[in-house]
């Protein structure tokens, strides 16, 4: 299927998965940030 | 590109499973799985936190060089039927776009590995990531039908990088857990490329199928399975492994070139075109990753009763 022969995606529908790309984003930045502060602690506890 | 989209600038249709399609989760999962296990059976116990780290860079590593060949090979992904509604060919996400998703997880899993565990596994999961995208994808897939033999060393890495997170160096058992994959991937490509190679052929891609044809291939299945089972069986020979592990590897093993044989022995016409819908051919693909699955497992079990 060529991408012209798609049904065209909306505003609000595109703005619904920004918004889904967003949280997902800052969730993944969260975990991330979490997992380097883990790893400063076992380093420091280890070293 | 439609009107309404063009309406919100540098606005995408995609959607958050197409940025994870990139990653080839499926690829993905069977990496994170050797990798675990490389770390698992190392000498060395690994902290619960780092050893997440580590398995978690493998995993993104693998994922971002997956982004990177899908970026590489979107003109061919676009002529193949298996790969036309991944996200590039079908303009749900720009190439340019990709690009830049897998460098900045590729080097951000570089960086995170080094941070948790030492340089030697993270040159290893450099060294990964630029086999399979440099020496794989870009060089060796669209010359040589040998690409999965060669190519294949890529996907061999994880479980090196496991052990080499847990113990800063590399040793012989690592080595043989690399030859493992090494070997097994082979016989699991060329099983699945015999009723693909349509696909291959179209794509103008190099694949044993469609350069040596159907009959060579199987015999060169056999041949590698036949490798791959005594490959499998040195770790316990060597004595890095016990009885438990021998005698899967053996079972797992023999089933293996059943698969294999029965390749050869598929109904044919005089060009070597299975008559049976290549349906040996998809049960040895089948069966092959639930050996490789397997065969690892009985690994770390082993490790842990020893």
């Amino acid at each position: 299927m060529s991408y012209g022969d798609r049904v065209p995606v909306t505003d609000v529908e595109i703005k619904r998965r920004q918004r889904v790309r967003n949280v997902a984003l800052l969730i993944v930045l969260i975990c991330v940030s979490a997992l380097f502060y883990a790893i400063a602690i076992v380093k420091f506890k280890t070293h | 590109m439609s009107d309404i989209t063009e309406t919100l600038p540098g606005a995408s249709p995609a959607e958050l499973r197409d940025w994870l399609v990139l990653l080839k989760p499926r690829v993905v999962s069977l990496v994170v799985f050797t990798g675990a296990i490389g770390l698992i059976v190392a000498p060395e116990p690994m902290n619960p936190v780092l050893a997440f780290a580590a398995v978690l860079c493998i995993a993104v590593a693998a994922g971002a060089a997956g982004a990177i060949n899908m970026w590489y090979d979107r003109d061919i992904d676009a002529v193949m039927r298996r790969t036309a509604s991944r996200p590039i060919p079908d303009g749900r996400i720009e190439a340019g776009a990709v690009l830049g998703f897998g460098i900045v997880l590729a080097v951000s899993s570089v960086l995170l590995m080094y941070l948790a565990t030492n340089v030697v596994a993270a040159s290893w999961l450099t060294i990964s990531i630029l086999f399979y995208v440099v020496v794989y994808t870009m060089w060796l897939k669209r010359r040589t039908p040998q690409n999965i033999v060669i190519g294949g060393a890529a996907g061999a890495f994880p479980p090196l990088i496991g052990w080499a997170a847990a113990t800063g160096s590399i040793g012989v058992f690592p080595l043989l857990m690399f030859a493992i994959v090494f070997f097994w991937t082979p016989p699991h490509f060329w099983a699945l490329s015999l009723y693909a190679s349509g696909d291959y052929a179209r794509a103008g891609v190099p694949m044993l199928p469609v350069v040596a044809g159907p009959r060579s291939t199987r015999w060169h299945v056999l041949a590698y399975t036949a490798v791959l089972v005594g490959t499998s069986l040195t770790p316990y020979w060597l004595g890095y492994a016990g009885p438990l592990y021998g005698v899967a590897a053996a079972l797992l093993g023999a089933v293996f070139l059943g698969g294999a044989t029965s390749m050869i022995f598929d109904r044919q016409d005089e060009a070597g075109r299975s008559l049976s819908k290549d349906r040996p051919a998809k049960w040895t693909f089948k069966y092959s990753l639930l050996y490789l699955f397997l065969l690892f497992f009985a690994l770390a079990i082993d490790h842990v009763v020893r």
